[in-house]
């Protein structure tokens, strides 16, 4: 069963009380993160810090399922020492920045597998979400998403990518309308999730809705947050609806009226049911049941 | 007289500690003195936790100074121990 990664809530790596609270808010994954949020100097507190807090994740984890952490790059003094530090503390999974090429992956899945070895382990455990945020890492999506079975996830990076492409950022976001289509094709080739970058604007929750509405009709599964107001609008959208749920029940109760009765062509509501929207209806009820959402199939209106 | 090494983690915020470490002089052990905002009877759990962490980092003759702003075990290990590994690299620079 694939992880439920409709919000991602960035928590910044090197302050108690919102790494106490982060997981309080309902988000499905909370992201400590180490990198943009923790100032150089403060590098080496961030660290030890989201150690103590996974040590003891019962007590920060209350309602999110899945704690991820953000490293820094390493093509930098930090990275390393993020991984040897986190990894034997067992994550979920890690958030990697500046993600461009299948060796880049290859090489930390090889890190991973040494750190987790040496911390006994299991081997393969944390799953790695790279984040695409430069011209050559989103060109690269495809060759990233397939490079190892640990890539559970790729995320975009909005704001390095525009200014790698040289655009401005717009509400609209019209500059990201090629890297999120790039990045979703990727991802669901590869059976991996599509995550959205961030909506900058805390207090525009129209906006931030109105690009959830935009970035899930495109494909994607989530989308990261950096302000816990941001987690129920993300969630409504990405959240099977009531109608979406009773249509996908319904189409199941007519493919399987259908088998019983050895008809070949389906109809539902005088539309053609054929394989594919079956699946689809399929796949809503998968994420539906996961979230708890599927009533009793006697309850479904016929 | 040379001065004698220290370093510092944490803050001030609610929920954080911060700790100074100073080192004292050979065979002085662990010295802690704490100041906590929430109340007197945790003194001694802090007094624990900093010794715990000192041990487990092999660090002894050194100065310990905890104000706390209510910070959980989890967040006062951090702390200590990062002031530690901080007073630990701050000498070996030194003595490079």
């Amino acid at each position: 069963m694939k992880r439920i990664r409709r919000s991602l809530l960035y928590v910044p790596g090197n302050q108690p009380a919102l790494v106490l609270a982060g997981g309080i808010f309902g988000a499905d994954a909370v992201v400590f993160d180490l990198e943009d949020s923790v100032t150089v100097r403060e590098k080496d507190a961030a660290r030890i810090l989201v150690r103590q807090a996974l040590a003891v994740r019962s007590l920060i984890t209350s309602g999110a399922p899945e704690i991820m952490v953000r490293i820094n790059g390493l093509d930098t003094p930090f990275g390393l020492p993020d991984l040897e530090m986190i990894v034997p503390a067992r994550p979920d999974s890690i958030r990697l920045p500046k993600a461009e090429t299948r060796q880049q992956i290859l090489d930390i899945c090889a890190l991973l597998a040494a750190l987790e070895q040496k911390a006994g382990l299991p081997n393969g455990h944390i799953e790695l979400v790279p984040i695409l945020e430069s011209v050559r890492g989103v060109a690269n999506a495809r060759e990233i998403a397939n490079a190892h079975p640990r890539v559970t996830g790729l995320t975009l990076g909005a704001e390095d990518f525009t200014r790698d492409l040289g655009a401005a950022r717009t509400r609209e976001g019209t500059e990201l309308a090629v890297a999120r289509g790039h990045l979703v094709l990727a991802a669901k080739e590869a059976g991996i999730a599509a995550l959205d970058t961030v909506f900058g604007a805390v207090n525009d929750l129209d906006g931030l809705a109105a690009e959830c509405k935009l970035v899930r009709g495109l494909g994607f599964d989530g989308k990261s947050v950096i302000h816990p107001s941001q987690i129920p609008v993300v969630h409504e959208v990405f959240t099977p609806s009531a109608h979406e749920i009773n249509h996908a029940l319904r189409v199941r109760h007519a493919m399987r009226e259908a088998e019983r009765a050895g008809t070949g062509v389906v109809a539902l509501d005088g539309r053609m049911i054929d394989a594919p929207v079956a699946k689809r209806a399929e796949n809503v009820l998968a994420f539906a049941a996961a979230l708890g959402l599927v009533p009793d199939e006697q309850e479904v209106r016929q | 007289m040379d001065q004698a090494f220290q370093a510092q983690a944490g803050t001030l915020e609610s929920c954080d500690a911060l700790v100074t470490v100073i080192r004292s002089s050979a065979d002085s052990g662990v010295a802690v003195a704490v100041e906590s905002s929430v109340a007197g009877r945790f003194t001694d759990e802090i007094r624990r936790q900093v010794l715990a962490v000192a041990d487990t980092l092999s660090v002894t003759d050194i100065a310990v100074r905890v104000i706390d702003r209510g910070a959980l075990n989890f967040v006062l290990q951090a702390r200590v121990e990062t002031a530690l590994r901080r007073l630990l690299d701050a000498e070996q620079e030194a003595a490079q």
